[in-house]
Parts: C-alpha cells; structure tokens; sequence
C-alpha cells in the first residue's frame, strides 16, 4: 500500500508582500493507481497559483487514467506530447474562466505516479524528484535551470515540450517518492554533487509510520523553522511512500 | 532515546549550504585626463596649458574632480551592498579601468573581501581595450562560477566615459560587437554612461543593439550608485522565473535616455531599453526505456 505526506509552505518572500503561497500540491488514488503532484509557480506569473493548482490536478488525472497506455508506450514522443496538450487544454479553460494570459498560470510540474510494481515520472522545470531506492537516497530527476539563476522552464513556455522529462521503471526495491520544490531542493540537495541530504532518509522513516496529519504538522513546524531561514523561497514536499497496511 | 517523531526534527546542519547565486559586476570606469576636471570646491588656476587626452587644459590645484567624485561614489556603492544582508554574499564586483591602456584595478570578489582602490588619472581614453578586458573577465568568472557548481545571474557591465574614445579602434569595434552580441543573446546587462557635457553618447549607444545610452545628470554619481547598489540587492533576492523589477522611477532621478537613432537626450521612459527578456538553455530530453 501506498501513503501520501504533502506539505506546502509560504516563503519569507512572499509573507512579506502579501501574496499567496505558489507551491502547490495534489494526490489522487485511482485506477489502482496512486499518483502524487507538485507545482511552483512562476514569481513573474500574475496568477501562477492557480495554475500550478491546475496542472497539479489535471497531470494526477491523466496518470492514474492513462498509466497503462504511457507505462506500454514505445517512445516518449508521443506520451510527453499528449500529457503536455491535456494540461494546456486545461490550463486554457482555466485562463478563460479566471480572464488571464495563459503565460499568467505559469508554473513548473513535478508528478509520480505507481501501479502495481511500476511507476512513471514527469518533470518540467526546477526542483528535484528523488526516490529511496533500497536504503538510497537517489535522484531521479535534477533540476532544469537555465543558464542564469533566476531562469527556468515552466509548463507554458513555449520550448517546454523539449523540456518534459519523462522516466519509467520499476519499482523492486523503491519504498519512497520525494517531490521537492526549488525552496526545498535548496536545503535538502545539494546542486554540485547532486545528492540529497541524509535527513531525508529519517524523514521518510518517520513518515512511514506516523499518521499523516501528525508527520504534515510536523514537518511544517521544522520547515518554518530551520529551511524557512536559508531560503525566501515557498518550499513544498510531497513524499510518496509504500508501507504496511497496518500503518496507515 | 530518541523517538520516531524526533526523526521530523531538522537542525540547521542537517540541510545543504548550497552557495548563494552570484551577481557579477564589472565597473568599467574612465580615467583619462579628462576625469580630472574640476567640477567644484575651491581652486586656484596655474597659469600653466597642457594637452592631454586629445584637448588643450589649463591647470588648476585644490577643487574637486570628476574622479573624485566618482571615487566617493563608487565607496557608497560599496556601504550600501555590504549593509544588505543578501547582496553582500551576491554580489561580486570588479573595477577595469581605462586610460592610456586598460587595467584591472580590482578582481573579483565578495565585497566583504575588498577594499575600494585608489583610482588614478591617466591620459588617453582606451574604450575599447577597457571594454574587452572587462568582458573577459566577466567570462572568466562565469566560467569559474559553473566550475565551482555555484549559480549566477546574468552579468552586468557599468561603462562610465567622460570623453571620446582615442585608444585602438579595432579593438573598440571588437568591443562594440562582443557587446551587441551578448546583448542580443540576453546575456549581458550593460549599463553606458556618459558623464559631463563632453562624453560621446553617440559611441556609448553603438554599444547595445538599441542604440542607446544613458547621459548622467549634474555629475550625479551618488545617486546612481545608490540605485545600483539597490538593483543589485533587488537582483539577488529574486526567484527563478521572477522578472526582476528595476525602480525606473529613480533612474529619471541620475539619468537620462539618449538615442542614436534621434540623437536626442529625453528624460528616461517608463521602460527598460538596456536589458533583456529571458534566455532558456536547450534542455535535455530523456527517452522512455
């Protein structure tokens, strides 16, 4: 069985000016299938929340309906065009409905989702999707930067199809999922080496035996209290975990 | 002993130090003959007529220059990025300036680690060979930044001319086009000011494709390194995919706009006509196994 933990906090930046927290994060169990998501939105985006909310939702839909297809797909051409049009289409009602530029619900996108003994990977932009693979800590996907540090790729840029990572495997020994956003990846990865921190590990243990509201109460209090200090940036996390039916 | 949910508990040395990304910064600063110039202050004429940097000067002691004013500004450049709790490990600056030949005065460094050098009057104005220099440097360390794993932010380059430039003239085309290129290419801010009545805004503006550049008001170094020091720190606290917003409000307050193509100085517009939109590296696709 597979649980979900997921935490999205409100950086110092934007508690000071008063806008809402850009990270966002969604699950969804369906199918037989668990699929877990996150989203930063764009600092630059007027409603990026909103998007990053939106393709959050929509990229979980579409993986726990379509796993099987994506998972038996050949090439990735044609899944990664497809999943990118389902989430513009969606993106595009949404832009109507909210009387916004579709480049105004700009956000990046993070998605794992697992079925049976395998699982698929989507990632668009910066943050970090790592998994606990045995007893390691591996990355999965690195994040996307542009040359320059405040540079990124996001679900609506118009080069982000070549931008779309798609991973596919299986499961065997993998007990955990790690979402990160940049806020998050700036305390727990470190870019040069491309590791994570061996924090996450004792986290993802905790995680896997505690109750949920518990873990998530938790984990926003230490968030606040030592990452929120080393960065201005929202940090989200979404832990994705296999673990005994009796503990959930 | 330790329970299951002090596992929740993160210390400060638990998480990563990544390095904080860099702001690097070139001040490119004339300092022919001509930045001599008394502006100010008490002085007494010599008596005595020299030529240099291409013009006839009488001579004076006492009073206050160009130079030194630009010196007391770049000093407030310096208080202002020192006092900004992020700027101050963002911020990396380095001073060529630019006379009979060109000079790094001063490498790149955090400005916690600097001390502001004495800047010395020289003759000629070797634009170009001052352009260049300072251009490989900002590469070189761009080159040393990826090296060490560390992020950046798109370099600026500060250009401050009072005068024509005399130095090679290959070597100032060279420039003009390594400029206009990297401008292009969203890879360089450039910042082209002409001080004084005599500055070259023509030659200035040839530096970016727009073709324009910016005339300093009433030797107002102060307050545009004050605005500089501020883009700086408002630079380093912004977020991937955050434009940065610029006070060009305040630039109107040291600056104004001056165009090739009308060769006219206006006041400066509500717009930034020297920086660029966003540059997106060719990412990686990776197939499905």
């Amino acid at each position: 069985m597979w649980k979900v933990t997921q935490i999205a906090i409100k950086g110092r930046s934007h508690e000071n000016s008063g806008t809402p927290c850009q990270d966002k994060t969604f699950s969804l169990n369906n199918n037989e299938c668990f699929a877990v998501s996150l989203a930063d939105g764009a600092g630059s985006a007027a409603h990026s929340e909103i998007g990053a909310q939106g393709v959050t939702k929509k990229v979980c839909e579409v993986l726990t309906e379509k796993f099987d297809e994506y998972f038996s797909a050949e090439t990735s051409d044609k899944v990664a065009e497809e999943l990118l049009a389902a989430l513009i289409e969606e993106l595009e009602k949404i832009s109507a409905v909210s009387n916004c530029d579709l480049k105004d619900l700009a956000s990046t996108l993070l998605a794992v989702a697992v079925k049976n003994d395998n699982f698929l990977a989507v990632h668009v932009g910066d943050g970090v999707i790592g998994m606990l693979d045995g007893d390691f800590l591996a990355v999965l996907s690195t994040p996307d930067n542009g040359e320059f540090s405040n540079e990124t790729t996001f679900v609506t840029s118009p080069d982000a199809i070549s931008h779309l990572r798609l991973y596919k495997g299986n499961i065997d020994e993998v007990s955990a999922f790690m979402l990160m956003s940049d806020g998050t990846a700036s305390g727990f990865y470190q870019r040069q080496s491309q590791n994570l921190m061996p924090v996450m590990k004792k986290i993802i243990q905790a995680a896997k035996i505690l109750p949920v509201e518990e873990v998530e109460k938790g984990l926003a209090e230490n968030f606040r209290e030592t990452l929120c200090k080393i960065t201005a940036d929202d940090c989200s996390l979404v832990l994705l975990l296999k673990c005994a039916d009796e503990s959930l | 002993m330790e329970k299951v949910s002090d596992y929740l508990k993160i210390r400060r040395e638990d998480l990563n130090n990544n390095p904080t990304a860099r702001v690097a910064i070139c001040l490119c600063l004339d300092v022919s003959g001509s930045m001599g110039t008394v502006e100010r202050g008490d002085f007494k004429l010599t008596g005595k007529i020299i030529f240099r940097d291409g013009q006839n000067w009488s001579t004076a002691t006492g009073g206050i220059t160009r130079l030194d004013e630009l010196q007391e500004g770049v000093k407030l450049f310096y208080d202002e990025i020192s006092q900004d709790e992020i700027a101050q490990f963002a911020a990396e600056i380095c001073i060529v300036t630019f006379a009979n030949t060109a000079e790094c005065k001063l490498d790149f460094a955090n400005v916690y680690r600097q001390e502001v050098p004495e800047l010395e009057l020289g003759e000629m104005t070797s634009m170009g060979e001052g352009v260049n220099l300072a251009l490989d440097l900002l590469e070189k360390r761009k080159q040393e930044f990826k090296d060490a794993g560390v992020d950046y932010f798109q370099p600026w380059l500060v250009l401050m001319t009072d005068g024509n430039p005399n130095g090679d003239s290959a070597e100032l085309a060279r420039a003009m086009e390594r400029t206009n290129k990297m401008i292009s290419e969203k890879k360089l801010t450039l910042f082209p000011i002409g001080v004084g009545e005599d500055a070259n805004l023509d030659v200035l503006a040839k530096f970016t494709p727009k073709r324009n550049s910016i005339q300093l008001k009433e030797l107002k170094f102060k307050e545009f390194f004050e605005w500089l020091s501020s883009s700086v720190e408002e630079t380093s606290k912004s977020m991937p995919g955050e434009k940065v917003q610029y006070n060009l409000k305040a630039i109107s307050e040291w600056g104004s706009k001056y165009s090739l193509n009308t060769r006219k100085v206006e006041p400066w517009p509500a717009e930034l006509p020297l920086g660029g939109a966003k540059f997106f590296k060719c990412g990686k696709l990776l197939k499905l196994q």
